[in-house]
C-alpha cells in the first residue's frame, strides 16, 4: 500500500518524474529498449535515483525541459476537458479528461523512449557517420603501429598495460577509459597529432558486427585478443559468435601480429596457425618462472636464452602474469631496453574497481566490482584461493547479460566460489543468487553465506563485516537496471 | 576533581606550582574555557580553576543566589581544599564576585585582575532588558508552553539577553543583573589591574572606568578590536599583562 | 526470522553512551546480517520503554527532536508470556511482539548491574551477556575485589566503608585508612561505572573530601591503594564461561594526567584529535592496540584477565581493567565491565572480528546458555500442598 503511494508520488509529481526517466534513460546510454524493460520491471520508483544524481549534459536538460512541459500540457489539458465535460460543453470531456489526468506519466515516460530513438537516429547518427569517415582516413595514413585491443574480457587493463610498459621508451596513444566504441575511436583520431609511435585502440563489442566495423576503421597493424568468454550474450546468442566477431579483427594483418591470451580455452578453439599465443607460462618466446602472489603484487622471472628479467608489478593474480609477459616481451621486440621494461612493468598497478587492493579496518578489499564476466570471477576466485588470510569473504551479485546462459554461468560461479573456500560468501539477492547458491551447494560448500536485500545498505557498511586479518574480494557490481 | 561545599558537588582543578591564583568565570562559562590560559599561567602559579555552582560540572545552587552568597561559597570552596590564593582573576560575573568578596572582605587576596568585570548596574540599557524580558513572560503566557519557550528565546536574543546561554539559572540570573558592587570597589585596598576590550558590548569600556574610578590605585587596560571574550581572542596579551601584573 | 530486541538508554549517568553502542555496534550490524529483526527499545532517563524505527536514528538524540518525538508517542508495555513480549502501541491500541532474544546495551545502573538481567531471567528469554550474578558483583567494586581474592587473583590494598561510617566519623575512618594504606590512594564509590566520583588523593585533607564526594554518589565507598609505575590496560573477553576467548590487551594513551576521568574517558572518545603513533580511536580515545608490554607480562595479564571471567561466571562479553606495576611485573585485577561500551567493537576488529562477526557470536552465546538453562529442573513436582 505504501509502495503504491509512494509511486504515485513520484511519478505523478511533474518535476521529479522528469528528472527520473531522463535519469534512466541516462543510466542505459539512451538505449530505448532495455530503458524500458527496467521501466515496466521498477517496483519502487522513489528508490531508483538513490545511487548517483542526473547528470545534467545538453541531451539530459532537453529531454528534461521537454517531458515537463509536455507533462503539463497534458494535464491542463486534461483538467480543461474535465471542466467542459462537467459543464456538459464537451461530451464525453469528464472521461477523456480523466484519462488524460491519469495518464500523462505513462504516457510520457513512453513517449521519451520514442523522442530518444528518432533523436540518436535523425541527429546523432549522421554527425557520427561523417566524424567516422574521417577518423577512417587518419588511422590508414597513420605512420605509427596501430595495435587493436579486443576481446570479451581484460581489455581495459591490457591497454593500460600497454601504455604503461610501451611508454618509457615510445611515444604511445591510447583511447581514453572505457571510451571503446566508434563514436569515441573518431574523437580519439581527430586528437593523434601523427608522431606517436603506437597507437593502441580498445574495440569495446556489443553485437555482431561490431569488431569489424571497428577493423574497417581503425585498420590496426597488431591485434591482441585478450579472452573469450560469455559475454554480451543477449545480443551474440553464444560464445562461438561473440568470438568470431572479435577474431575479425585478424583477418587484414600477418599472422603472427596477432596475440591470443591462451589461458582460457575457449580462445584456444580459434587459435590459427602463426597467432602468437600467451599466458602464465611465457609469451613471445619469453618463459615467465618462479611466479609468486600475494596482497602487495604479482612478482616473476622471463627468460630466454641466456637473458633473465626479474619483474614486480601491483596488479594482482596469476592470470596478470600472461599479459605482463606480453607486455613485456613486445616492449623487448620494438627495442625497449631491458630496464625500461623492468620500469615499466613496476609502475604497472591496478586502477579503480579492477582487482585493487586497498585496507579497511584492518581488512584488505580487493575491490573488483568492475568486473563482469566469468573469466574474472575464475582469476579472482583463484587469487582468492592463493591469498594467505585469517578469514576469507567473497562477495558478488553474480553476472550481468547472460541471456539464457544465466543459471549454467551462475552455477559455475557457485562452483568457482565454493573452490576458492572462502569463510563467507555475500551475495546481494537478485535473479543469479539461487543460481550461485545452487553451484555453492553442489560443490559441497560448507561456510556461511549471507544474502543482502539492500547493496547499497551493505557497500556502506563494509566496515562492519570485515576485522584485521581478513581478505574480501568483491567482484562485479550491479547497476540499478539490473534486478 | 570534585568537592562537596555547601552540599554541592563541586569541580575544580589544579595546575602548576607556585603562588596560588584562583579564576572565576563569567555567566554561561565554565572553567574548561580557561584551561589554555591556566596552563600558560601554570609555569609561575598554582592555578586553581573552579567551576561555579550552575555551571560547568558544579550543582546548580537550590535557592537563587546573588552575589554575596557566591563570594560566600568560594570562601568555604577555598577552606575545604585548603588553599590560600594570593590573587584572584575574575571574568565578567566571576569579576562582580571577586569584588563583592573581597571588597567585603569575605575574601582575601593580595592582587585582583578583573577581566571584562561586570557588576556596575543599572545602566538604562540593563534595566531595559529586564523590562523586556517581564514583558516577554506577561505577553507569551497565554500561549502553549512549547511555544512560549520559543518565544521567550527569540525576544532574549534580540535583547542580547545573557538568560540565553543559562537558561535553568533565571532566578539567579535575575538577582544578580540587579546586584551592584560599585559600593564594595571603594572598599578594595589590594592592586587591581582591570582590562576590557574596545569592542565589549556586554560590559563596554565606560563600565570598566566607572570601576577604575571607584578601586583606588587601579590600573585600566583597553585591549583594541576584541569584545567581550577577550582572554580568548586576545589570549596572548591577557596573560602577557596578568603575568606581569602577579609578578610585579 | 528471530526478533532481537536491543535494550538501551536507561536511568544511568552512561545513558548516552549506552545509545552509541546500541545503534553503532550492535543493532547497525545485526541489521546488517540480515537474519533477524532488530527491534529498538530505549529507555528514557525517568525510565519510560519505547520502541520505534526512528529510535535506530543516532540524529534523534542529537537534537532536540527526542523530546518531540517522545511526546507525541506512546510508550511500549512489557508483558511476561511464556516468554518476553513487548506490547507495542499501534495507531489502534497495542498489538504484542514476541521477543526471541534480547541485546541488553545498558551501561551503568539500572542495566549493566543485573537489574536488567533479573526481568529477562524472570521473563524468561534468552539474552547476551552476563547473567544476573556476574553483572551485580562486577558493579560492585567491593564484591568484585573479594571475589578476585577469593580466587586467588591479586588486587591492590583496599579498604570499604558504608556511607554512615564517613558521615558518623570522617576523621576516625581517615584514620583507620591512613594506618593500613599508603599514599596516594584512591577513593571510590562502590557501584558506579566510568569515573564519576573517583578522586586520586596525596595528603589527609584530599582524602576527607574525597570521601565526602564519594559517600555523595553511593552508600558504599571503596578505598584502595594506588599501584606504582603504573601502566593500565584492559582486555576484551568474549565466549561461555567454560572457554572464554579474549581480543587483544589495549594500554589506554589518553590521560597524561593522574588517570583519566569521565571527560577523557567518553566525552572525548568521539573527537578527531592528533593521532599519536600506534594508536587508534575507540570508546576511550586513542589506545594502543596490542598494548605495547614485554611478553611475559603480556601473558600474566592474558591469564588474570580470563582467570576473572571465568570466577565471575561470565558468558557473552566481558571487559577487565587491570593494573600493571611495571618495575615489579606485577599484575592486578582492578574492575569488570560486563558490557564494555560499544562492545570495544575497535578491539574485536583488530584481532580479527568484525563487527556482525561479534554480534552474530554473541547472539550464538545468549542462544547456547539459553538452551542450556532450560534443560536445568527448577520445578519439583511435590505433594507439598496436598499434605497441608
Amino acid at each position: 500500500m505504501r509502495n503504491i503511494w509512494q509511486n504515485v508520488r513520484t511519478l505523478y509529481g511533474i518535476p521529479r518524474a522528469s528528472a527520473l526517466f531522463v535519469y534512466m534513460l541516462q543510466s542505459v546510454e539512451y538505449r530505448a529498449w532495455p530503458y524500458l524493460v527496467w521501466f515496466w520491471q521498477t517496483q519502487q520508483f522513489g528508490a531508483v535515483m538513490h545511487r548517483r544524481t542526473l547528470e545534467l549534459t545538453r541531451a539530459a536538460r532537453f529531454l528534461r525541459a521537454g517531458l515537463f512541459v509536455g507533462m503539463l500540457l497534458q494535464l491542463a489539458g486534461g483538467i480543461t476537458l474535465l471542466y467542459l465535460g462537467w459543464h456538459n460543453l464537451v461530451t464525453g470531456g469528464i472521461w477523456f479528461g480523466l484519462a488524460l489526468i491519469m495518464s500523462y506519466p505513462l504516457v510520457w515516460a513512453h513517449v521519451v523512449a520514442v523522442v530518444s530513438v528518432v533523436g540518436q537516429i535523425a541527429v546523432i547518427g549522421p554527425r557520427e557517420a561523417r566524424h567516422i569517415v574521417l577518423a577512417e582516413r587518419i588511422f590508414a595514413s597513420h605512420p605509427g603501429r596501430r595495435i587493436a585491443i579486443a576481446g570479451s574480457y581484460g581489455k581495459t587493463s591490457m591497454k593500460e598495460l600497454l601504455v604503461t610498459v610501451l611508454g618509457e621508451g615510445k611515444k604511445v596513444a591510447a583511447t581514453p577509459a572505457n571510451q571503446n566504441v566508434l563514436s569515441s575511436h573518431a574523437r580519439f583520431a581527430n586528437s593523434l597529432v601523427g608522431d606517436e609511435d603506437i597507437v593502441v585502440v580498445e574495440f569495446g563489442e556489443g553485437k555482431p558486427g561490431d569488431v569489424k566495423r571497428f577493423t574497417d576503421v581503425v585498420h590496426p597493424t597488431d591485434a591482441v585478443i585478450t579472452g573469450i568468454a560469455a559475454a554480451h550474450l543477449d545480443r551474440y546468442k553464444t560464445i562461438v559468435a561473440a568470438a568470431s566477431d572479435i577474431f575479425s579483427v585478424a583477418t587484414d594483418m600477418p599472422a603472427d601480429h596477432v596475440y591470443v591470451n591462451t589461458e582460457a580455452e575457449e580462445a584456444a578453439a580459434f587459435m590459427r596457425e602463426g597467432y602468437q599465443g600467451y599466458d602464465r607460462r611465457g609469451a613471445l618466446g619469453w618463459r615467465a618462472q618462479n611466479i609468486s602472489v600475494d596482497i602487495t603484487g604479482t612478482r616473476f622471472e622471463l627468460t630466454k636464452g641466456t637473458q633473465t628479467l626479474r619483474l614486480a608489478s601491483q596488479l594482482l593474480g596469476l592470470h596478470q602474469v600472461g599479459p605482463l609477459a606480453f607486455a613485456a616481451a613486445l616492449g623487448l621486440s620494438m627495442g625497449l631496453t631491458e630496464m625500461q621494461v623492468v620500469t615499466g612493468i613496476g609502475q604497472t598497478k591496478p586502477f579503480e574497481h579492477r582487482m585493487q587492493p586497498y585496507q579497511l579496518a584492518g581488512a584488505w578489499i580487493i575491490d573488483d566490482t568492475y568486473n563482469g564476466n566469468l573469466e574474472g570471477i575464475r582469476a579472482g576466485t583463484e587469487l582468492l584461493a592463493s591469498l594467505e588470510a585469517k578469514r576469507k569473504l567473497y562477495v558478488t551479485p553474480g553476472l550481468v547479460e547472460q541471456g539464457d546462459q544465466t543459471a549454467a554461468i551462475h552455477q559455475t560461479v557457485g562452483d568457482l566460489i565454493a573452490k576458492s573456500n572462502p569463510d563467507v560468501v555475500v551475495l546481494m539477492q537478485n535473479s543469479a543468487t539461487e543460481h550461485i547458491q545452487t553451484g555453492l551447494t553442489a560443490a559441497g560448500y560448507k561456510g556461511k553465506v549471507m544474502v543482502q536485500t539492500d547493496p547499497l545498505d551493505f557497500y556502506q557498511h563494509l566496515d562492519h563485516f570485515v576485522a584485521a586479518g581478513d581478505v574480501m574480494l568483491m567482484q562485479n557490481d550491479w547497476t540499478d537496471n539490473y534486478r | 576533581m570534585q568537592v562537596i561545599v555547601q552540599d554541592l558537588l563541586t569541580s575544580y582543578s589544579r595546575v602548576g606550582k607556585g603562588k596560588q591564583v584562583l579564576i572565576l568565570h563569567g555567566w554561561g562559562d565554565s572553567s574548561a574555557s580557561w584551561k589554555a590560559v591556566a596552563k600558560k599561567l601554570a609555569g609561575q602559579h598554582e592555578v586553581i580553576l573552579v567551576d561555579l555552582p550552575g555551571f560547568g560540572e558544579t550543582q546548580m545552587p537550590s535557592i537563587a543566589w546573588d552575589l554575596t552568597d557566591y563570594a560566600n561559597f568560594i570562601q568555604a570552596f577555598l577552606r575545604k581544599i585548603g588553599a590560600k590564593p594570593y590573587a584572584i582573576v575574575g571574568h565578567s560575573n566571576g569579576g562582580a564576585i571577586a569584588i563583592r568578596g573581597v571588597g567585603q572582605g569575605i575574601l582575601q587576596a593580595e592582587k585582583l585582575v578583573l577581566l571584562a568585570s561586570a557588576g556596575v548596574r543599572g545602566t538604562s540599557s540593563q534595566k531595559g532588558l529586564y523590562l523586556i524580558s517581564k514583558v516577554g513572560k506577561v505577553m507569551a503566557s497565554p500561549l502553549p508552553k512549547r511555544m512560549q519557550a520559543r518565544l521567550r528565546r527569540g525576544l532574549y536574543h534580540k535583547a542580547g539577553l545573557d538568560l540565553l546561554v543559562a537558561e535553568h539559572m533565571q532566578e539567579t540570573f535575575k538577582r544578580i543583573v540587579r546586584d551592584d558592587v560599585r559600593a564594595d570597589a571603594a572598599y578594595i585596598s589590594a592592586p587591581t589591574l582591570l582590562v576590557y576590550g574596545e569592542h565589549d558590548e556586554e560590559t563596554p569600556v565606560a563600565l570598566g572606568r566607572q570601576l577604575h574610578d571607584a578601586i583606588e590605585g587601579s590600573v585600566f587596560q583597553e585591549i583594541p578590536a576584541v569584545g567581550h571574550f577577550l582572554y580568548r581572542d586576545a589570549e596572548k596579551q591577557v596573560v602577557q599583562l596578568a603575568k606581569e601584573f602577579l609578578s610585579a | 526470522m528471530k526478533t532481537v530486541a536491543v535494550i538501551f538508554g536507561g536511568r544511568s549517568a552512561e545513558h548516552d553512551v549506552s545509545i552509541v553502542t546500541a545503534l553503532s555496534s550492535i543493532i547497525k550490524p545485526l541489521e546488517l546480517t540480515k537474519q533477524y529483526r532488530v527491534i529498538a527499545v530505549y529507555i528514557t532517563k525517568d525510565g519510560r520503554w519505547f520502541t520505534g524505527e526512528k529510535l535506530k536514528d543516532i540524529h534523534l538524540y542529537q537534537s532536540s527532536k527526542l523530546e518531540e518525538y517522545l511526546a507525541q508517542t506512546k510508550s511500549t508495555g512489557v508483558v511476561f508470556d511464556h516468554g518476553l513480549k513487548l506490547l507495542v502501541p499501534t495507531r489502534v491500541g497495542r498489538k504484542e511482539v514476541a521477543i526471541d532474544i534480547v541485546f541488553p546495551a545498558m551501561h551503568g545502573t539500572y542495566g549493566e548491574d543485573g537489574a536488567l538481567m533479573g526481568l529477562l531471567d524472570m521473563a524468561g528469554v534468552a539474552y547476551v551477556g552476563c547473567g544476573v550474578a556476574a553483572s551485580a558483583i562486577a558493579m560492585d567494586k567491593v564484591l568484585a575485589k573479594q571475589l578476585a581474592v577469593a580466587n586467588g587473583i591479586p588486587v591492590s590494598m583496599f579498604l570499604s566503608f558504608q556511607k554512615a561510617d564517613i558521615t558518623d566519623d570522617t576523621v576516625g575512618v581517615v584514620t583507620q585508612i591512613t594506618a593500613k594504606l599508603k599514599y596516594p590512594i584512591f577513593v571510590k564509590p562502590a557501584h558506579l561505572g566510568s569515573s564519576i566520583g573517583i578522586t586520586r588523593v596525596q595528603n589527609d585533607t584530599e582524602l576527607t573530601n574525597a570521601l565526602e564526594v564519594a559517600a555523595y554518589y553511593d552508600n558504599l565507598i571503596i578505598v584502595e591503594e594506588a599501584v606504582q609505575n603504573l601502566i593500565e590496560v584492559t582486555l576484551p573477553i568474549m565466549g561461555l564461561a567454560n572457554n572464554p576467548q579474549p581480543a587483544l590487551l589495549e594500554k589506554p594513551l589518553t590521560a597524561a594526567e593522574d588517570f583519566f576521568d569521565f571527560d577523557t574517558k567518553y566525552l572525548q572518545g568521539g573527537k578527531k584529535g592528533g593521532g599519536k603513533k600506534g594508536g587508534t580511536t575507540g570508546s576511550q580515545g586513542y589506545s594502543q592496540i596490542p598494548a605495547k608490554l614485554p611478553k611475559d607480562i603480556y601473558a600474566q595479564a592474558g591469564h588474570v584477565g580470563l582467570a576473572v571471567y571465568t570466577a565471575f561466571g561470565c558468558s557473552g562479553t566481558a571487559r577487565v581493567d587491570m593494573l600493571i606495576d611495571s618495575k615489579a611485573g606485577k599484575v592486578y585485577f582492578n574492575e569488570m565491565n560486563p558490557l564494555p561500551g560499544s562492545l570495544y567493537a575497535h578491539n574485536w576488529a583488530q584481532a580479527g572480528v568484525s563487527k556482525v562477526a561479534l554480534v552474530e557470536k554473541l547472539i550464538e552465546y545468549a542462544l547456547v546458555r539459553y538452551a542450556e538453562r532450560q534443560k536445568l529442573a527448577t520445578t519439583f513436582d511435590t505433594n507439598f500442598l496436598k499434605q497441608f
